[in-house]
């Protein structure tokens, strides 16, 4: 290393005066320079001394968290819940944007076919169940085991995953929401998204989670296509009565996931060994 | 507090396949080896015993509580430790983070603590140094060991190893011999394995398993002689034995009934382990 800790450096950085860039060469520095150590031993009180240092060992040990943990810690959820979070596969940058092209793409699709947003609602509530597809369960998690036999274990997990993919296709969905003309196009999708993920996640307590989130998509395509078919207005699948009917199915759904909620806590019928 | 685990007619199938068939054990702490050849069930054995798979009949009680109500699951859970036969990783996680969300699942909450553990049991498996490396850049060995390390997070009471031993060269099985047989406050720890060299280096007590039922429960030394006046030495080859081999000085040495002319030899573990296991043991020792 070329250059060491001068006198007024170190002032800085006792004083906490440095940015983040700066303390943080300052103690990568150290790490790797005695004579510098010493320096800064000499001229602080061994108390702070030991506080410093406990903080540039654990910095050095954990990287900054990722952004996405950040902003959750800053809205008041605990670390290690937004750990949790945070590791879910599905809000991992590549699967989002993927998520925005197919939105995208529905909304200008279904303009160019003089359909309005229609194409966009149907799109929008697969969002989470893809995303819940690929995010938790017994053929996607490499940790799957290993964190079934945890306190955590399944259900939780599974919960805690499922918010997270839940809140990011919400996210991801409002960046085409706000292309569409009419503000009602931006929220009809909503609830129908919620409860299509919450069926979901009830069927993959009876098959796995990626062919639960087949059967749903089938089932909410095929549902969409016969009530638009057999109404007398465009769009009955969004309407009023259908809100209502998807809203008691989510909270249906929901009251048979807490009775099911023992089978995420054994490895499933469908496991498969690996070796 | 309890620290033992007891099973009584422990009973799995897959289909028609018994991977368990009315097992009854009761183990208490120290080191256990599960010994068997491959099929024989040690997985789902650790499964059941690792509370991720529910028997289809029996009973289990662990660390005094039952794994099938959820709040003593959850008590058993927490003072569990368990490296599963093959475990993952996320690869792109580093060393530290991995433990570290290992942590989290295991709910060591507070930051500082949760950080000192999962020093403290890199430092134990000797994998300090490559502490901020990713996953996907370690060897075969330092994944072991790293998967170890996960298992041991919080001091657990009840410790499963599923073929920990599995794939490493002498010198790391020597290192793992070390770091197991070093836990404090001697935790009951059950390992699988289909190598009798682990058995006799490491355990003070070894299980044979052989088509989901326990063939042999003693010590390691009782077990050698339960093949006592079944080994012998003889000049010429028999076709008649479980086994028969010819050996460096040229003689034969056979397992099984004793042929014509033959001299009783000293047995040793491995003829043992065959004898108790039947010719299913080759399929792994050969
Ligand atoms: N998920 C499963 N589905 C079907 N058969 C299984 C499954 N798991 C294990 N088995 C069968 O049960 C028997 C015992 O397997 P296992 O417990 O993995 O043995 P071991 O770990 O001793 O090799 C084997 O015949 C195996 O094929
Ligand atoms: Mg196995």
């Amino acid at each position: 290393m070329s250059w060491h800790v001068d006198h007024e450096l170190l002032v800085h950085y006792q004083g906490g005066r440095l940015g983040d860039t700066a303390s943080f060469s300052v103690e990568a520095h150290l790490v790797g320079c005695a004579p510098c150590r010493r320096l800064i031993s000499d001229a602080i009180d061994p108390a702070r001394r030991d506080q410093l240092w406990a903080g540039v060992i654990d910095r050095m040990d954990w990287p900054d968290p990722r952004r996405a943990e950040r902003a959750l810690a800053r809205v008041g959820v605990p670390a290690h819940t937004a750990r949790l979070l945070a590791t879910t596969p599905s809000i991992r940058m590549p699967w989002l944007l993927s998520m925005v092209t197919v939105l995208v793409a529905a909304v200008v699709a279904s303009h160019s076919f003089g359909e309005g947003p229609f194409l966009f609602l149907v799109v929008a509530p697969l969002v989470p169940v893809a995303g819940i597809a690929v995010s938790f369960g017994r053929s996607i998690d490499p940790l799957y085991e290993v964190g079934l036999a945890t306190p955590t274990g399944g259900f939780r997990l599974m919960l805690i995953r499922a918010t997270s993919v839940l809140v990011s296709s919400l996210a991801v969905s409002m960046v085409p929401a706000v292309l569409l003309t009419e503000a009602r196009w931006m929220v009809v999708w909503m609830i129908p998204a919620l409860a299509v993920t919450v069926l979901t996640l009830l069927v993959s307590t009876v098959i796995s989670v990626s062919a639960a989130a087949g059967v749903v998509c089938t089932l909410w395509l095929v549902g969409v296509a016969m009530t638009e078919l057999g109404a007398s207005t465009r769009y009955a699948a969004f309407g009023a009565s259908a809100q209502m009917t998807f809203g008691g199915l989510a909270l249906g759904s929901a009251a048979l996931l807490m009775i099911r909620r023992q089978s995420f806590e054994r490895v499933g019928h469908d496991w498969k060994e690996t070796g | 507090m309890n620290n033992s685990i007891e099973l009584e007619g422990v009973t799995k199938r897959y289909g028609s396949v018994h991977a368990l068939d009315r097992v009854d054990l009761t183990i208490g702490s120290g080191i256990t080896g599960l010994l068997g050849p491959n099929g024989a069930g040690k997985t789902t054995l650790l499964r059941i015993l690792a509370t991720v798979l529910a028997p289809d009949s029996g009973a289990t009680v662990l660390l005094g509580r039952d794994p099938a109500m959820s709040d003593d699951r959850t008590e058993i859970r927490r003072r569990l430790g368990y490296m599963p036969q093959e475990p993952g990783f996320y690869r792109n996680f580093t060393v530290f983070e991995f433990v570290d969300y290992v942590g989290i699942l295991k709910q060591i909450t507070d930051r500082s603590q949760r950080h000192d553990e999962v020093r403290r049991v890199l430092d134990h498996v000797d994998l300090t140094e490559v502490a901020r490396r990713k996953i996907k850049a370690l060897s075969g060995g330092m994944r072991r060991r790293l998967a170890l390390a996960q298992a041991l997070l919080a001091h657990p009471d009840l410790l499963l190893l599923d073929e920990p031993t599995a794939g490493l060269d002498p010198e790391q099985r020597l290192r793992f011999r070390a770091v197991v047989s070093q836990l404090p406050n001697r935790p009951v720890v059950l390992l699988s394995t289909h190598q009798t060299e682990d058995v006799v280096a490491l355990c003070e007590r070894v299980i044979v398993l052989a088509s989901g039922v326990v063939r042999f429960d003693g010590t390691p030394m009782t077990m050698t002689e339960a093949a006592r006046g079944r080994v012998w030495t003889a000049t010429e080859q028999d076709i008649g034995a479980l086994l028969s081999w010819r050996m460096g000085d040229g003689k034969f040495r056979h397992i099984g009934d004793p042929p014509a002319g033959a001299a009783q030899a000293e047995p040793t573990i491995d003829d043992a382990y065959l004898l108790l296991a039947g010719r299913d043991a080759l399929t792994v020792a050969s």
